[in-house]
């Protein structure tokens, strides 16, 4: 055995050199270009859509859909065609309109189909950060961070945290620790943002549900102040807010709540009820705003985990129960949840 | 005529360490004291962590990992004077190193104590209208690595520690060094009346014996400590003993002698060292200098992992009471630091810390048994080189740019790829390391990139008390 010749080391010797004579950089390497990311983040999110459930009857429906209206166009183009044949003064200007009305159209498409992938490519980026925080090696970090920062908007307040990230940042740290690191410099600074932006929009549910006089009407000012408030998230953290991607946002965390925290709504809402009997006594009503208040509150935290660049890891969201209090108590608690930060508020809006 | 009582007489002393006393009972009283444990065999850095802590905590500059720091809360720290002990020249390390040419702080010869009052503000709204400040002391105490491989003694007997020196001086790498005082050991009359000569001789040849393991082999596991680092027992009869082969005791033999003068050693020296100093710890910080043990061998890591394991079995781990924090305090955390991490290429860190682990595995044990999970990290309390890429046989490899130790020019260096397991020992040839000791950089205040993971040392240790 031990005289068996052996192959060269799979190791590398040490060596040194000059450092006046020899070639090196310093290691700072500049964040990989966006674009070869681009490929594996579509791939990735292929596969995360490949496993959901329904794709089939999706697929299919939206097969369908694309067929009416190809059907619709190819009706109306030979509508036109006829019209011109006959009537050429009518028929051209005609044409002329509805070729801007469809152009416009499909660049209100285009559009929304492209922020919808940004939303949706969000889930791709946490993905990435959950499997990078827990790791000691060290080159993934940088090209998924400024992927993030150009997903952020450009306002001053980030801006200046992605300074101060800068400042702190540092080559001998690891995936994991830079990641916790612009968690901590960069994201929690948004998420506090986005705190009291759920807080609002749940209090005022809250009060006008109580205060409204008819069942349908709260209703409606619950979606319409609820997306108002998907809206907001959705731009503090960098998502254009369309119709479409306001819908999707809208419907995942329906979805997600209905998983993960009905239950929670419900029993919360219940308690809360419960214990407000004397209140519930006096006005039926205020239960239910509290009800509703909470809903708007669990759809909000929902949002924040969608348009989240990255995972809450080195920080933690609070829970319902702390919003709950927060909502229902008085001033002091939100703002222990919330830390002052009036100046980000102010220059954000 | 004198006085007829000064301060010099050490009434003073006396008196003003009782103060110091009673503030650290009172502050554990208030859950505002902590004594942390700077544990570290010889040169693993425990100086020039204790001095580049210091700094950066009065500094609090660059510590992002910090929590206190990180929000804004965190104040500053300044050194509260003590009376009764020497106090560790923090001013002159720091001195030393923030200058032109910096110099490393000497190896330490005695126990010295520092205590360090930081300051934060309260995060808690809550208690802050009645607490808006909070304030935390922390004490350390700095003493040669050489001492700690004197802690095992106390539950030995002479008999039990002749047996276990025999023992060990008889497997490699000690044999060859070992073979002088051995002849000599075995070879005199142990029940013959004391000969002065004779004991001189044979102390002699044990100590160097001791000191060429030590100095020239790079070993660890040297016992009783204080015989090649004496501080204040220089040239002390105590320390004129060694171990002897299994016999009888006859009154007024050479055997007596050594065998009083070694409970003497064990009672007087090493359990007051531990009564005084090593009982009351809160926290814990075990600096491994891995780097040089994988630079000599095989046989080198497991010497090191033996004194390790021999070291922690006298700390006491887990988690105390009030009462019990005031009396009998126990260390509730415990982090396993790799030193001089900026000795290689920070894309090894990773395995740096997974080797730590496994080194550590037997030493932490016992911590782990109380329920304390100790922590490991790759750690540099004073960086001294840069990161930089060079191309070596068509591969990219991460190198270091610094001065080494000696030298007076810069160069770059490929030291060897840490490897995340134990090489075999056929696979730890003479040239696959070469980790080099380097000159420090320069101690700034206010200064960037000039530690490697102290925050997140920090923030570990004491940053809950913050
Ligand atoms: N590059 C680098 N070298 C270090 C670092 N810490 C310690 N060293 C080196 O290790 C040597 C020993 O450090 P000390 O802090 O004196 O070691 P110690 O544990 O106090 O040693 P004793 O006093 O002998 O027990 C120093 O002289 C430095 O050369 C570090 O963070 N970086
Ligand atoms: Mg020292």
């Amino acid at each position: 055995m031990a005289g068996e010749p052996k192959n060269k080391p799979s190791w590398i010797k040490p060596f040194e050199l000059d450092a006046a004579t020899a070639n090196f950089e310093v290691e700072r390497p500049a964040p990989a270009a966006p674009d070869d990311h681009e490929h594996q983040a579509l791939a990735a999110e292929l596969v995360v859509e490949g496993k959901r459930r329904g794709l089939f009857w999706r697929r299919l429906g939206s097969l369908g859909l694309a067929a009416a209206f190809a059907a619709i166009g190819v009706d109306t183009v030979s509508r036109l065609q006829d019209q011109i044949a006959t009537d050429p003064m009518i028929g051209i200007p005609m044409a002329i309109l509805l070729g801007i009305v469809a152009i416009s159209a499909l660049g209100l498409l285009a559009h929304e189909l492209l922020q919808l992938r940004r939303l949706s490519r969000r889930a791709w980026l946490r993905a990435e950060g959950l499997r990078l925080v827990g790791s000691d090696l060290q080159g993934d970090s940088r090209p998924l961070i400024s992927q993030v920062n150009a997903g952020l908007p450009s306002a001053a307040p980030i801006l200046a945290t992605q300074r101060t990230f800068e400042r702190q940042d540092n080559d001998v740290l690891a995936d994991g620790e830079r990641l916790r690191l612009y968690e901590r410099v960069v994201i929690e600074p948004v998420d506090r943002l986005a705190y009291r932006l759920v807080l609002e929009s749940s209090r005022d549910i809250g009060v006008l549900t109580a205060l409204a006089p008819y069942g349908l009407l709260d209703g409606l000012f619950v979606l319409w102040r609820t997306t108002i408030l998907m809206r907001q998230i959705a731009r503090l953290y960098g998502v254009a807010p369309s119709t479409a991607t306001t819908l999707s946002l809208l419907r995942r965390c329906l979805r997600n709540s209905a998983i993960a925290g009905l239950a929670d709504v419900a029993s919360h809402a219940l308690l809360e009820q419960a214990g407000a009997s004397l209140v519930t006594l006096l006005s039926a009503k205020a239960g239910q705003g509290a009800g509703n208040a909470l809903l708007a509150a669990r759809l909000g935290l929902e949002a924040i985990k969608e348009c989240r660049p990255l995972p809450f890891v080195a920080t933690k969201q609070p829970s319902l129960g702390q919003l709950r209090k927060a909502i229902l108590s008085d001033e002091r608690a939100a703002n222990i949840l919330l830390q002052d930060d009036e100046e980000l508020v102010r220059t954000k809006r | 005529m004198p006085p007829l009582f000064s301060w010099d007489l050490g009434l003073g002393r006396l008196v003003g360490g009782l103060a110091d006393d009673i503030a650290e009972l009172s502050g554990r009283a208030l859950d505002n004291h902590l004594n942390l444990a700077v544990t570290g065999l010889r040169r693993s850095g425990k100086t020039v962590f204790i001095t580049s802590l210091v700094h950066h905590l009065i500094d609090g500059h660059n510590l992002p990992f910090v929590a206190a720091v990180h929000e804004d809360r965190y104040m500053g720290a300044r050194e509260i004077p003590l009376h009764d002990t020497r106090v560790f020249p923090y001013r002159q390390f720091h001195h030393d190193l923030d200058q032109t040419e910096p110099n490393w702080p000497a190896a330490t010869e005695t126990l010295s104590r520092l205590r360090l009052l930081i300051r934060a503000r309260n995060p808690n709204r809550l208690t802050s209208t009645i607490q808006p400040i909070r304030e935390l002391t922390l004490d350390i105490i700095d003493y040669p690595g050489e001492w700690l491989l004197d802690l095992p003694l106390i539950d030995e007997t002479f008999q039990s520690f002749s047996e276990a020196a025999f023992s060990l001086a008889q497997t490699p790498p000690r044999t060859g060094v070992a073979q002088e005082w051995l002849a000599m050991a075995r070879s005199i009359d142990q029940s013959s009346p004391v000969d002065t000569e004779v004991v001189a001789r044979l102390s002699a040849a044990f100590t160097t014996y001791l000191k060429t393991c030590q100095r020239e082999l790079g070993l660890s596991v040297i016992q009783p400590g204080r015989f090649t680092n004496p501080g204040e027992h220089a040239g002390s009869e105590l320390l004129h003993f060694t171990p002897l082969p299994a016999a009888a005791e006859v009154p007024g033999s050479i055997r007596a002698l050594f065998r009083r003068r070694f409970d003497l050693y064990r009672d007087e020296i090493v359990k007051r060292f531990y009564q005084d100093h090593f009982r009351r710890f809160d926290r814990q910080i075990v600096l491994v200098d891995l780097l040089s043990n994988l630079n000599a061998g095989a046989a080198y890591f497991a010497d090191t992992q033996l004194a390790l394991s021999m070291i922690l079995k006298s700390f006491r781990y887990g988690s105390s009471s009030w009462l019990g924090r005031l009396f009998r305090p126990r260390i509730g955390r415990a982090l396993f630091a790799a030193s001089k991490a900026d000795h290689v290429a920070p894309s090894q860190h990773a395995a740096l810390k997974q080797l730590l682990e496994l080194m550590i595995r037997p030493a932490a044990r016992s911590a782990r048994l109380e329920g304390v999970r100790p922590e490991v990290i790759a750690l540099a309390s004073l960086r001294c080189t840069d990161v930089v890429k060079t191309t070596h046989q068509g591969q990219t490899l991460s190198c270091l740019k610094g001065r080494r130790l000696g030298d007076k020019e810069e160069k770059i260096f490929f030291p060897g790829e840490i490897p995340p397991e134990l090489p075999e020992a056929e696979d730890w040839t003479e040239d696959r390391f070469r980790f080099y000791q380097f000159e420090p950089r320069r101690l700034r205040t206010h200064g960037d990139n000039q530690h490697i993971r102290l925050d997140q040392a920090i923030e570990f240790l004491i940053g809950d008390k913050l």
